[in-house]
């Protein structure tokens, strides 16, 4: 791998004691590279460690051990945080500002002049449709209205590393789709991101890489579909119209078979298997109702993963 | 700077040397203070005062101001009181002084008020602490000078100490001609009395408030009574010379031709001829016993600190050395009501 | 980098305003200042004086509270808020963030400060008093103590919850204001180790009586210029030490 532009180095974090509350190992011994212009799927269930990964990468936590650096910097410092965009997972502004403000409060903070920030705010309110908006005061915003100002914060100053936690939580299907799109778009335009989930639908779309973190441990990394084993994916078939020897015989090949209102459902092991008993079925007149590759979920993933 | 590095080191030496030198500029700021207050403070100041000024948070002016608006409220109860005691009026004055060392105003009507109830040794003293604290004002000492006109006017001296007060309230900021004009009067052997009815009418005129404009009436009807039965006396004198023996009542005074008709007292008071043939007036020897019942309290009050109970009578304050002789109403027709329950002391009947 | 602590800091002053503490405080300040009269009228012509000194406290006792219940929120409320994720995570010290905050509420001090000192100063003109040179500097000094204060709320602020800051930072005030106690001991403590101990504490824990001339600018005494001068000082690097503890204390703290 050429140099990565995110180097995360045996990272560990422990919660120190409280009262009423023990210390809690948060991460322990992470390491992950990521390189030049990846979009890179960080997943794990809630509490596996995600955020504080991103805390740590955006300096608001301390690792406990190891260190962390973005294009080259170490995270601690300034350097590092002017290469980065980030989004916090349901995003906070000042309530009483509305986004043109907020903008251009960022802008000041990223240290930009006057006329830049200006520029700023008529770039990214028009990618991310603000525009309408500009003058209404944030507290009003909705879910989705607040998450795109929280992407054109996160864009304040063109930074070469996007890191986005949990950007699509709570959001429609629509508001999903224009973020996935948003993400492919910043790709093209030379972008690094970073973006953590734990639902495996918006990252497998998008992602070249993923990583899964278990228990504040990284259990594995690399392609989604050589991680979930996408080829030996088992297929659901729905038929109708057939007779009930023809039935019987299909049912017998299947995995698995059942019969609704709809037809009869068969489980076959693979899509080729699946594609067989198609052509069998429509050669003895029968109809295609539905043919659905039964995708194996991350909570499915998890719970091998923890019984292996 | 590593964390540890911060933590272990950085902290403790911002807190070591930030102390350190705030240490030192408390230092500078106590002696820059000391000039302006060291002197006022060790005259004025016991302990225990000085904590009540420091545990105000501060706000030891408004309380001080409080203070001295109860004080007021008080004497104006006081002064419509038969019972009137004024038992608070020293202690409140010197407190408000104390908790606001510049409250000149505390220092001159406590002044006053202390005076017109015949506590001038009291008065004297609070005057005495206000020229230290405000040795700008000329009231205060223009105060302490009415004091020696008006109540200490039968001592020795008091001319002399009034004329020097006069004077140098003359000299300050604010003093007018009047002072100026009173001091020549008392240098130039003109009575206390004149000077004395001249500093009372003037408050009956402009005092700054009603309480003290009626003060000032009032104590000039006093005067007046005063001359009055002065000028009774010296009839009865005659009335003596004339028939070898003190005449018994007012009337045969009249029916003799030494006055012509009664005069009136606008106080509500009376005169008349006590048991050693001397004329007197109810309302001045009221004056006098009030005087005299603040006396007795402090020596009351002494008996009780020393031996631990209050004075069965005041005979017994007599007995023990207190007082010179047993305590007699000034009025031989009146008497003090004494509670030995309760160490209290009036000249009227004490409620129960 | 000051561009930063100045974006901070009008941002900070900004929504403080919009704080109804604030209104509620400004309320019962200007209520006192214009009730005072009422309590003057019958002090026997001293009411200019007592007029003055319940202004004055009303300005020191308001601002104390609005430089608590704000001050002690001013960082908490972010992470509470989580509006701190987003500020953090741009390129500036966590120190020019907490001397934005803080100057941001100093500055909103200075507007209530003198907003309530001028409505003071005309209350005492219109009653046919005057205002003296000791008034402005019993204010300003005032002014130095709300410092003080804040730079203590804000400190506090880092690290522990409003409430308990608050309480923290009054119990300061308060003690600010007795330190006197610890060298005005009877005689007999002198010459024993308990006394030396005592003024050790006295000359470290903050003095703010230092800061409070209102006595003397109630009665219009003058103050000397030396003393002002090195209270002044005393209060302003005594606040910097404050602020610079804060920052220390920020710099490593997990949000």
């Amino acid at each position: 791998m050429p140099t990565p532009v995110i180097d995360i180095d045996s990272l560990t974090k422990v919660y120190p004691r409280q009262i009423g509350q023990p210390a809690r190992r948060s991460l322990d011994d992470l390491r992950l590279r990521i390189g030049e212009n990846e979009i890179f799927g960080f997943l794990g269930q809630n509490g596996a460690g995600k955020t504080t990964t991103i805390k740590i990468l955006c300096s608001l936590l301390r690792p406990t051990k190891g260190a962390a650096s973005v294009c080259g910097h170490d995270v601690r410092t300034r350097a590092a945080r002017s290469c980065i965009g980030y989004l916090p997972e349901n995003p906070y502004f000042y309530e009483y500002l509305t986004p043109r403000e907020t903008i251009d409060f960022y802008g000041r903070l990223q240290g930009l002049d006057k006329a830049t920030r200006a520029r700023e705010w008529d770039a990214l309110s028009e990618r991310l449709d603000l525009r309408g908006i500009g003058a209404q005061r944030i507290r009003g915003f909705s879910k989705g209205m607040r998450q795109r100002l929280g992407f054109a914060v996160a864009l304040v100053g063109d930074p070469p590393v996007l890191i986005l936690d949990e950007p699509m939580s709570g959001l429609d299907p629509l508001g999903r789709r224009m973020i996935r799109e948003l993400i492919l778009s910043l790709r093209a335009a030379g972008k690094t991101i970073f973006f953590s989930s734990h639902v495996l639908g918006d990252v497998e779309q998008i992602c070249d890489r993923v990583g899964i973190l278990v228990e504040g441990r990284l259990r594995t990394q690399g392609r989604i579909d050589e991680l979930l084993n996408r080829r030996n994916e088992q297929v659901e078939l729905v038929v109708s119209g057939l007779s009930a020897e023809t039935a019987d015989a299909l049912a017998r090949d299947a995995l698995h078979a059942r019969r609704s209102e709809a037809g009869l459902h068969l489980t076959t092991a693979d899509a080729a298997a699946a594609n067989a008993m198609a052509r069998a079925a429509l050669s003895e007149g029968g109809q295609i109702v539905e043919f659905t590759p039964i995708r194996e979920s991350l909570e499915a993933y998890f719970v091998k993963e923890q019984a292996s | 700077m590593r964390p540890a590095l911060r933590r272990f080191v950085a902290m403790p030496l911002v807190v070591a040397i930030g102390l350190g030198a705030v240490a030192v500029l408390q230092v500078r700021v106590d002696r820059a203070a000391e000039r302006a207050r060291a002197d006022i403070e060790d005259r004025l100041f016991l302990p225990n005062e000085r904590l009540l000024t420091h545990l105000t948070a501060g706000l030891h002016g408004v309380v001080a101001d409080l203070l001295w608006l109860e004080c007021i409220q008080y004497m104006g109860k006081e002064f419509h009181d038969q019972e009137a005691k004024f038992t608070w009026l020293e202690h409140l004055s010197r407190t408000v002084t104390r908790l606001d060392p510049y409250f000149a105003g505390a220092y001159e009507y406590g002044g006053t008020l202390m005076a017109a109830i015949g506590n001038d040794d009291g008065a004297i003293e609070l005057l005495r602490q206000g020229m230290i604290a405000r040795p700008d004002r000329f009231e205060l000492p223009l105060e302490a000078a009415k004091v020696y006109v008006l109540n200490r006017r039968e001592q020795p001296g008091a001319a002399a100490a009034a004329s020097f007060y006069l004077a140098y309230a003359a000299q300050l900021k604010g003093g007018d001609e009047n002072l100026t004009r009173w001091a020549y009067n008392l240098q130039m052997q003109h009575g206390l009395t004149q000077v004395g009815r001249e500093i009372w009418r003037d408050m009956a005129e402009s005092g700054p408030n009603e309480m003290l404009r009626d003060l000032g009436r009032r104590k000039l009807i006093e005067m007046d009574l005063h001359d009055i039965v002065q000028a009774l006396n010296a009839a009865a004198d005659a009335f003596e010379a004339e028939h070898g023996r003190r005449p018994a009542d007012l009337q045969e005074l009249a029916d003799a031709g030494y006055v012509r008709g009664f005069p009136e007292d606008p106080l509500g008071g009376a005169f008349f001829v006590d048991s050693t043939g001397r004329v007197q007036s109810t309302t001045l020897l009221d004056v006098q016993a009030v005087e005299r019942i603040r006396r007795l309290r402090v020596f009351i009050a002494a008996f009780r600190r020393e031996q631990g109970r209050w004075p069965a009578s005041l005979e017994e304050l007599a007995d023990m050395g207190y007082v010179r002789s047993p305590p007699r109403h000034p009025n031989e027709r009146k008497r003090f009501h004494y509670d030995p329950n309760t160490g209290e002391l009036s000249d009227a009947p004490i409620a129960r | 980098m000051t561009g930063k602590i100045l974006a901070v800091a009008q941002n900070t002053f900004r929504e403080s305003v919009r704080d109804k503490v604030l209104y509620v405080l400004l309320f019962f300040a200007a209520t006192a200042i214009l009730g005072s009269k009422a309590l003057g009228w019958i002090s026997i012509g001293q009411d200019i004086k007592i007029v003055k000194d319940i202004s004055l406290s009303a300005i020191s006792v308001f601002g104390v509270l609005i430089a608590i219940f704000v001050g002690t929120n001013l960082v908490y409320k972010e992470v509470d808020k989580r509006t701190i994720y987003t500020i953090l995570s741009r390129p500036l010290h966590r120190f020019e963030f907490i001397l934005g905050k803080y100057l941001g509420l100093a500055a909103l001090l200075g507007v209530v400060t003198i907003s309530m000192a001028v409505v003071a100063a005309a209350y005492v003109l219109t009653l046919g008093g005057t205002v003296d040179t000791t008034f402005a500097i019993a204010v300003a000094l005032t002014y130095v103590e709300l410092l003080l204060i804040t730079a203590f709320s804000v400190l506090l602020s880092t690290a522990a919850s409003p409430i308990l800051g608050a309480l923290v930072v009054f119990s300061i005030y308060v003690v600010g204001h007795a330190t006197n106690i610890l060298i005005d001991l009877p005689p007999h403590f002198d010459d024993t180790f308990a006394r030396r101990v005592m003024e050790l504490v006295y000359y470290i824990l903050p003095n703010l009586s230092n800061l409070n001339v209102r006595a003397e600018a109630a009665n219009e005494v003058a103050v000397a210029w030396a003393y002002v001068g090195w209270a002044t000082a005393y209060g302003l690097f005594y606040t910097a030490v404050v602020l610079a503890l804060a920052a220390l204390a920020f710099e490593d703290k997990d949000v």
